[in-house]
This record gives structure tokens, sequence and C-alpha cells, in this order.
């Protein structure tokens, strides 16, 4: 038999009421330590990956963001702040920040928006074969990222892709080049960013469907309310709470496109798609010299942004959960 | 059988989880320099040699009685790749050379191990092959050339098919801009679905040289930007607007595949070889390329050369001496089989079989008229002979000018970005965009000399001037006058 983690003696020699417990007795102690060695032994495969794969490559950016380094040789110079200053005074780095805030002005509204009718329709026990639409709209989400981008080259090339072929039905002869112009790049890219991840956008709005009781709503039928008044007086306030928490984990979302991004147009045509990753990417290893340490620079000015984003959600979790203690 | 609780199977799984973790981090000194059953690893990025490299890698195994692991890693990764590699001490033993640092810093970092290449090997390479500086240090030779430097990237490559359809002479190929114009003109009005060319703009870099290449070939007096004579940057250059301007030209009437904006090479190659356009720009290496993706396509291939602005324009490039392409790893445990595996590239079987792979030319240029290779391509290898021109060279004529270019800094947007941002209509005003160019490559050249200087280097500005330079002939390095 497994022996339990707190063991009766230590239960059996608490001290009487009245006395001040200063020091645990020794049964109850090694319990405890040992208690504590298990939680730490199963706590230790996340601490070391954690550690190695996020900890370490967040302080070592740190450090290299210091340095100037090439990658190919040792020599790391410290430098100082002059990264920070030669990103700061380089136009295309505040290029690629726009592009990464207007790219998120596309993608995260409609994202949000189109998902929750989606997910209303899908919630609708009316709706026939709800299971097979909510499995062929979360099929994108489970599709690797960087065969979606190379697919979309194809089904945008603007000579025999299939987009141009329904152009040409429509009486559009010549083809337009969607991915290759840089007007419209930004925006198709936008456009398959938001076909490809709203499925799980989608999940979230249904988590918070399956919220709300039924008898809300069945208590609003006999009451007479008609569709519109029952989401517009029921189903919205109920979501606003989750409306805060999915707007953040969706905005955060949007600042990590970077595989799309790089296999469906690599930053162009002439950087109006390079988001801020990509701009990193660019200089840290497709540079005819990599410049690591100004790479580095760029990424831990990209973290604070990431990171003004995170101090968001947790106020967005902080404001959703009261606002449900609030409506409960 | 002994009952396994829930708590003994978690031990054990934490316990086969740490093992793996711990093999996993401890597993680079196993796979360092050579194989694991102490093999030779060769990495490469020529892709139209891969099927060549591999039989050649599989007959090298029984010559040097090891076991040779031929690896071809796509251009656009390989400088990465290696990058990695270093770092994780996994270099290969033989690599071929995509690090854009001068041999003297590769040497000093330990990147590269001195060639150990026998007198027979060295009697073979072609008279000029080795220079101090880009292949050898203080005498000791490090990295083996294996291509010819007289080549361009400029070629004109065509469908033979599209263009006999639209009455064009497979052999006597448009050599002017308004020949390649109206040749162009006359597919489109054929209208047989094919358009009249195809352009790699997404391959930015290809675009540089290719825009350097038709500057050089319509006079400018130097090579990347920089005047031979003077030293100074120069891109706004009327031979560089000019050969820009012609290819927006090109591209504003429609006679440019739509959709190229955003081709790589590869990708504008492979649907050239499908057959959706009749001209493509590229290298000597288009053939070798297209017989990798398309070999039936390799019968249809005409080849024109560089263009020139006007008929009579003497048709001259420049290139500086022939580089290093494959090193032997200083972190390499056998760099004596390394080497002997590099110097098996310098005999006539592998010359023979370099040239009918059809990728760049290999260094004795005349090997190509008795090889294995398409009409086409031994046209071109002989235009190359005739107006290929030796130009001159910073680093060869001060070797110290190699600790400059170690100094110096990626320029963005370079050359090839303009092209493409002009040609999409993202940039207005070219010569303004040119002339930014020059200025950032002088200050960063500025910039480069100053650390250099400061490192104890004996360079300056007028190491890049070479007055004496006489336009149209072969420069000879001053340690060979």
């Amino acid at each position: 038999m497994a022996r339990p983690l707190t063991s009766e003696p230590a239960l059996a020699a608490a001290p009487p009421q009245g006395k001040v417990l200063r020091t645990p007795p020794k049964g109850q102690r090694v319990g405890t330590r040992k208690q504590t060695l298990w939680i730490w032994l199963f706590l230790m495969p996340t601490i070391v990956l954690y550690g190695a794969y996020t900890l370490y490559p967040i302080v070592a950016s740190y450090w290299y963001s210091l340095v100037e380094w090439n990658g190919f040789q040792a020599e790391q110079r410290f430098v100082g702040i002059s990264n920070y200053r030669a990103v700061i005074a380089d136009p295309a780095f505040w290029s690629s920040v726009k592009i990464t805030l207007v790219f998120m002005l596309l993608v995260a509204p409609a994202r949000i928006l189109l998902s929750l009718l989606l997910a209303i329709a899908l919630n609708s026990p009316k709706l026939p074969f709800r299971n097979l639409f909510r499995t062929v709209y979360f099929l994108p989400v489970v599709t690797t990222t960087a065969i979606v981008g190379v697919v979309m080259q194809f089904v945008f090339d603007p000579s025999s892709g299939p987009v141009t072929s329904m152009l040409r039905l429509v009486g559009v002869e010549q083809g337009i080049d969607l991915l290759g112009d840089s007007g419209t790049a930004l925006t198709t890219a936008a456009a398959v960013y938001v076909w490809k991840f709203f499925g799980i956008t989608m999940v979230y709005w249904m988590a918070a469907l399956q919220t709300i009781p039924s008898e809300l709503y069945e208590a609003a039928r006999i009451d007479g309310a008609g569709a519109w008044h029952i989401f517009r007086h029921i189903t919205l306030p109920l979501l606003t709470p989750f409306l805060l928490i999915i707007t953040v984990l969706t905005v955060e979302d949007t600042f990590h496109a970077f595989d799309l991004m790089q296999t469906m147009t690599g930053g162009g045509p002439f950087f109006s798609t390079e988001i801020i990753e990509i701009y990193i990417y660019r200089w840290a290893f497709n540079a005819s010299i990599p410049q690591l340490g100004f790479a580095s620079a760029a990424a831990v000015l990209f973290g604070v942004l990431v990171m003004v984003v995170g101090v968001l959600q947790a106020w967005a979790l902080y404001a959703g959960r009261k606002s449900r203690r609030e409506l409960s | 059988m002994a009952h396994v609780t829930r708590r003994s199977l978690l031990v054990g799984s934490g316990a086969l989880l740490s093992t793996a973790a711990l093999a996993a981090c401890g597993g680079g000194g196993e796979s360092a320099g050579p194989g694991p059953s102490g093999s030779l690893r060769w990495w490469d990025h020529f892709s139209a040699l891969q099927k060549f490299h591999a039989d050649w890698a599989a007959q090298q195994s029984q010559d040097l009685g090891k076991q040779v692991e031929y690896t071809y890693n796509d251009v656009s990764r390989s400088a990465e790749a290696l990058q990695l590699a270093n770092q994780s001490n996994q270099l290969p033993d033989v690599y071929s050379n995509v690090l854009d640092l001068p041999l003297s810093a590769l040497v000093a970092e330990g990147w590269v191990h001195e060639l150990q290449l026998s007198d027979e090997a060295l009697a073979r390479l072609p008279e000029g092959s080795l220079t101090e500086g880009i292949t050898s240090l203080d005498g000791k030779v490090y990295g083996l050339p294996l291509f010819t430097s007289q080549q361009y990237a400029a070629a004109h490559w065509f469908n033979t098919d599209i263009t006999t359809a639209a009455g064009l002479d497979p052999d006597d190929p448009p050599t002017t801009y308004d020949e390649y114009r109206a040749a162009l003109e006359a597919i489109k009005a054929k209208g047989d679905g094919a358009a009249p060319m195809i352009l790699a703009l997404g391959g930015t870099a290809r675009m540089r040289e290719q825009i350097d290449d038709l500057a050089q070939v319509a006079g400018f007096p130097g090579f990347q930007g920089m005047k031979y004579a003077t030293g100074e940057y120069a891109y706004d250059d009327d031979t560089y607007v000019n050969a820009i301007e012609f290819w927006k030209e090109l591209n504003d009437s429609s006679l440019i595949l739509a959709g190229s904006g955003g081709l790589t090479v590869a990708d504008a190659r492979s649907r050239w070889g499908a057959g959706v356009a009749g001209f493509f720009p590229d290298g000597p290496w288009c053939a070798g390329g297209v017989k990798n993706v398309a070999p039936a396509f390799v019968e249809k291939l005409g080849v024109g050369p560089i263009l020139v602005p006007q008929a009579g324009t003497p048709v001259v490039t420049y290139r500086g001496a022939p580089g290093a392409q494959f090193f032997v790893a200083g972190s390499s445990a056998d760099p004596e089989a390394a080497s002997r595996l590099v110097e098996s590239m310098t005999t006539t079987e592998y010359q023979a079989g370099l040239a009918g792979g059809m990728d760049q030319p290999p260094l004795d240029l005349s090997v190509v008229q008795d090889a294995d290779v398409i009409e086409p391509y031994r046209k071109l290898a002989g235009w190359f002979e005739e107006t290929v021109r030796r130009g001159p060279e910073a680093v060869v004529a001060n070797p110290q000018i190699a600790q400059v270019e170690a100094a110096s800094k990626p320029i963005s947007p370079h050359l090839g970005d303009i092209v493409q941002g002009y040609l999409g209509g993202d940039i207005t005003d070219l010569r303004g965009a040119l002339k930014s160019l020059s200025d950032a490559f002088s200050a960063d050249r500025e910039q480069a000399i100053a650390t250099a200087t400061a490192a104890g280097a004996q360079v300056s500005l007028d190491d890049y001037a070479f007055p004496e330079w006489v336009p149209g002939q072969d420069w000879t390095p001053p340690s060979a006058g």
C-alpha cells in the first residue's frame, strides 16, 4: 500500500489548545519535508524545461542586446545601450512596429466578432450537424501554419491561382497580385490569419456561452422576448466579462504571426508585411553578417510591448472575475 | 510479477524523462566534428550539383576508406545552419562557403583548418586560382576555389518553344534593351497564354547581382556601386538608374509575369521550367537548376548574353579573384581526411562532373567545351571567357582590408530591395533611394575603417582607389605585377 503523504502520528501529536506551536513535532516535520520533496520532484520537469526554453533565452537575449556579436565569431563586444539606440533610430523598426499594430487592429476585431457570431450559431441546439460544423471551423487551427502559408501562395497566385480563376469568372481578366502588391499584402495576410485562427477564439466563446444558464433563456422566451432582445439583454451582458479576457488573449496572440507571415510573404513585398518578429529574424539570421546584438535589442523592446499587453491581460482577468462576482 | 503502484510508475517515468533529457543535453560531444561512427560530414548549398555530389561522396567513401555523409542545404538556410552548428560544436568536416566574413576572421575564429593539398593537386589548379587574402593567408591555403570568377548572373535564358512560336530565332537571341523588349512584345502578341518573361523579384539578393551586372556592362566603371578608380560609392550613377528603369518599363508594360514581385529565385525558376514564361534572367546555374526540377525542360533551353543598352556598346564585365568555395572545419577531428576529400575536387574527373552539373562553371572554363553539357551552357561559358575581366579588389591589394570587411555592417534596404520597391511602386524617387544607398555604404565603410584602424590595421580609404585601373583590361594585383 502506498504511504499517506500526511502521517497519522503527526496529527496525533497535536499540541493542547491554548499553547503556541513554535516547532512542529519531528514526525510532522519529516512528513512535510517528504511532501515538499515530492512536490519539487514533480515540478522539476516543468521548471527545467521552462527554465531552459523560456527563462534562459529571455535572460540571454537581455545580455546579447548589450553586446555586438555576429554569431560567427566568439568575441562579444560589450557596447552598452548602443544597440537600443541603433534600433530606436532605425525607421524600419518603427515601420515594423506600425505594421504589427495595424495587423493587430485588422485581425483582433475580426477574429473576436466573427467567432462570436459563429459560436452563437453553433451553440444553437436547433442547428443540424453542429458538431460537424464545429470540427470544420476548428480544422484550420490544427493545420500546420507553415504549410498554410505555402499553400496560400498558390491560392493567391495572380497568374493561375484559384482566386484569380474565380475573378476571371466574374469578368476580372487581369489577375490581382494580392500577396505581391504592397497595398494588399497585409490585408490579405490578415484575412488568412483570421481564417486560420478564429476557430480557437470560437472555442473560447462556446465555452463562455455554455456558462449562461438555459433557464434565463427559457424565462425570457416565456416573457415574449425575441432573438435580438435575448441576445441584447441576456447573452451580451453575461458574455461581457469573457469579452475582456478573450480580447486581451487574442490581441496578445496576434503579436505572434511569424510562421504564417514568413512562409506566406517573408515580410515583403518591400517590407510591407514585415512585422516585428520578421524584422528581428532578418537581422539575427538573414543579414549577410548576422547582427545578434541588434536583433536582441529589438526583441527586448518587442518584449516590452508584449509585457504591456500582459499587464492589460492581468487587469482584464481581475476585472472579468470582479464583474462575474457582481453579476452572480 | 511485482505490483506497480501509481507512485512507482510516476517515479519510473520521471527517471526515464530525466535520463532522456540528460542524454539529449550531452549529445553534442559525440556528434561534433566527424559523424558518430567517425565518418566525414560534408555540407554544401549547390542545388544543381546535389546528385553529382551525392555520387562523389559515395565514391570518396571507398577511396578514403571512411564514410562520407553528404548533405545539401538550401542556400537561404545554409548560413543559419552553419551558425547554429558552430555554436553547438557540430560543424561539418567539409562545408561550402556561405559565410560573409573575410578569410582572416574565419581563420582567427577557428572556423577553418589549413588545407593540406599535395603538390599534384596544386599543380592541377589553373594559374591564378589561389589568391592571398581570398583563399590563402601567409602562403597557407585555407579555401579551395571551385568555380571560375569569369561569369555573370544576368544571362537571358529562354524557352525555345515559346520564342520559336513567337517567330524568334533561338540562334540569334536579343543582345540590346530594344531587341529584348521587341522579343517580349512578340511573345505577348502571340497570345499563347505564356508571359513574356518571369523575374525573381522576391529574391532581392539575385536582383542586386543582376542590376550590378547590367550597370557594369552599361559602362559603370566599378563593381557593386563602387568606382574602381576613385573608390567612391555611386549607386545613383546613370548606368544603375537606366538598368532599373528598363526593368520598370517592362513591368509597367505587363511584360513580366504577374506575381513576380514575391517570387524567390527557386520559385521563379521552377515556374519558368513549367512553361509559364518565355524569358528568365539568371546565371549559368540555371541550366543545372532546371535539370534538377524539370529534366524534360532542359532540351528546350536557349540562352542569350547579358544585355547592353545600345548596339555597339562593348560587352565587358569585371569580377574579382576566384573565391574560396570549400573549407575544412577548424574543429574537424580528421582534417587530413577532410583535406583529401577537398583535394579530390581538383581532379579532372571531378571537374568534368562539375561542368556536367551545369552550376557555376569550373575554374578552368575550357573544360566546359568538352564536358557533357547542353549547347546553350557551352555557348554561355564561351561568352564568359570572352567578356569577363579581372577587376581590382582592395583586400587583394592590402590584405588588412579584411579587418574593415569584418567590421562592416549589413545595409538595409539594399539594392535588391530598392529594385523590388521601385518596380512595385513603393519607391518613387529612384535616384534619391540610390543616393541614400551610396551614402549608407560610405558611412558604414568609414566606421569600419575607424574600427579596424583602432584595432591596429594599416588601412585607409585610399586602399579602395585604383587610379591605374584600365577599363576593358584584366587588373594585375601589385604582388603579381
